[in-house]
């Protein structure tokens, strides 16, 4: 073996353990006892105050987010059921507590990060996907699949933004909720 | 000699391409459509056949009744019971996000449709309400937000013979009937 080859050798033996020990310092595997911190609307106001009432009449019908395929997915008692009624009838009772606390896990985990930046700016920041996607490209929002739905002048859209800023009381937020579920 | 081999892989390509459009399809359409069965052979096609069934999902763009396309249609049953027959002469009333109104009227099926090239405008989403002869226009609760086939969501009760055994209950609000079950 040549001395220019034992070098080679040498040089490329340094590359690579040098290579090894840096993967292994950049990529450290997850750190399983993390957490995200999230600061969440309130449960009780999506609940009682017309949030959830209000996003099941204008966002949760069957063809819509009441679908179990779709993003979002949305119960009501007058579009996509949790389970059966008696004898695997359809449940004609109106929406239930249960119903509810899904679509508010499914609302508040769509974007929690994004939702909490708003929550801790007090509504200030609403570049996140539960204000754009209603408002559709031609409202100055995102492209949803079901078009244009509110405007950022409706009570529906204000039922929702006071509700994530958290700066409503509670009368206040169902009126708003209340009117944009029948617009 | 070459100009013969570029004028044989210029037709290939065109047949390629030719037969890759027309063959493509939605599968999901096409499992759908499949799971509605043949026609029922004692009604003839045509405004009366398949009531109860989800009509926009053929009669639209792509669909085996593409000819004939519908913006909105659907099926209204006399009662709520299982065995209730359509309920003719209903009205059917529409009106759209821009405030654009339409009618139309049940047929002795208790079909009803709108033609696309009646509402070629439609926008989503929109309320809709029906009236029976002698009786108050009821409204739908809830706006229709995307899907021109009523009985996408309003499916035959369990039961009716126009019913599916693998309809999902949780899935429907059930038929649209006109009057109260007796």
């Amino acid at each position: 073996m040549t001395r220019w080859t034992t070098r080679l050798a040498l040089a490329a033996w340094v590359t690579a353990v040098g290579a090894v020990a840096f993967g292994n310092g950049g990529c450290s595997t997850p750190d399983s006892g993390a957490l995200s911190r999230v600061n969440l609307p309130d449960r009780g106001q999506f609940i009682d105050q017309g949030v959830s009432a209000f996003m099941e009449k204008r966002c949760g019908a069957l063809d819509c987010h009441g679908q179990i395929g779709r993003p979002l997915r949305l119960y009501s008692g007058s579009g996509l059921r949790m389970a059966d009624g008696p004898k695997g009838a359809r449940d004609v009772s109106a929406t239930t507590p249960a119903e509810r606390l899904a679509n508010y896990f499914a609302v508040v985990g769509l974007e929690p990060e994004d939702i909490t930046e708003s929550r801790d700016s007090a509504g200030a920041f609403t570049d996140f996907l539960l204000l754009k996607k209603p408002l559709g490209i031609d409202q100055g929002g995102v492209r949803h699949k079901g078009g244009s739905v509110l405007r950022s002048t409706d009570s529906g859209f204000d039922c929702l933004a006071l509700w994530i800023a958290g700066t409503a009381e509670n009368a206040a937020l169902k009126a708003k909720c209340d009117d944009g579920a029948i617009q | 000699m070459l100009y013969r081999t570029i004028r044989c892989l210029s037709l290939a390509s065109v047949l390629t391409f030719a037969s890759f459009f027309t063959s493509c399809t939605d599968p999901v359409r096409d499992r759908a459509i499949e799971r509605l069965g043949e026609e029922d052979p004692a009604v003839p096609m045509g405004p009366e056949h398949r009531p109860g069934q989800p009509c926009v999902l053929c009669h639209s763009d792509g669909g085996p009744a593409s000819g004939q396309p519908f913006a909105i249609a659907g099926t209204i049953f006399k009662t709520s019971s299982a065995d209730s027959e359509g309920a003719a002469d209903v009205d059917v009333l529409f009106i759209d996000s821009n405030s654009a109104t339409r009618n139309t009227t049940t047929n002795a099926a208790g079909n009803f449709y709108i033609r696309e090239s009646e509402w070629q405008d439609l926008a989503f989403p929109f309320k809709t309400g029906v009236k029976a002869q002698g009786k108050d226009q009821r409204p739908m609760i809830s706006t229709v937000n995307r899907e021109g086939s009523c009985n996408f969501c309003h499916k035959p009760n369990p039961g009716s013979r126009y019913a599916f055994p693998d309809d999902d209950p949780r899935e429907s609000v059930g038929q649209i009937y006109s009057e109260l079950t007796p």
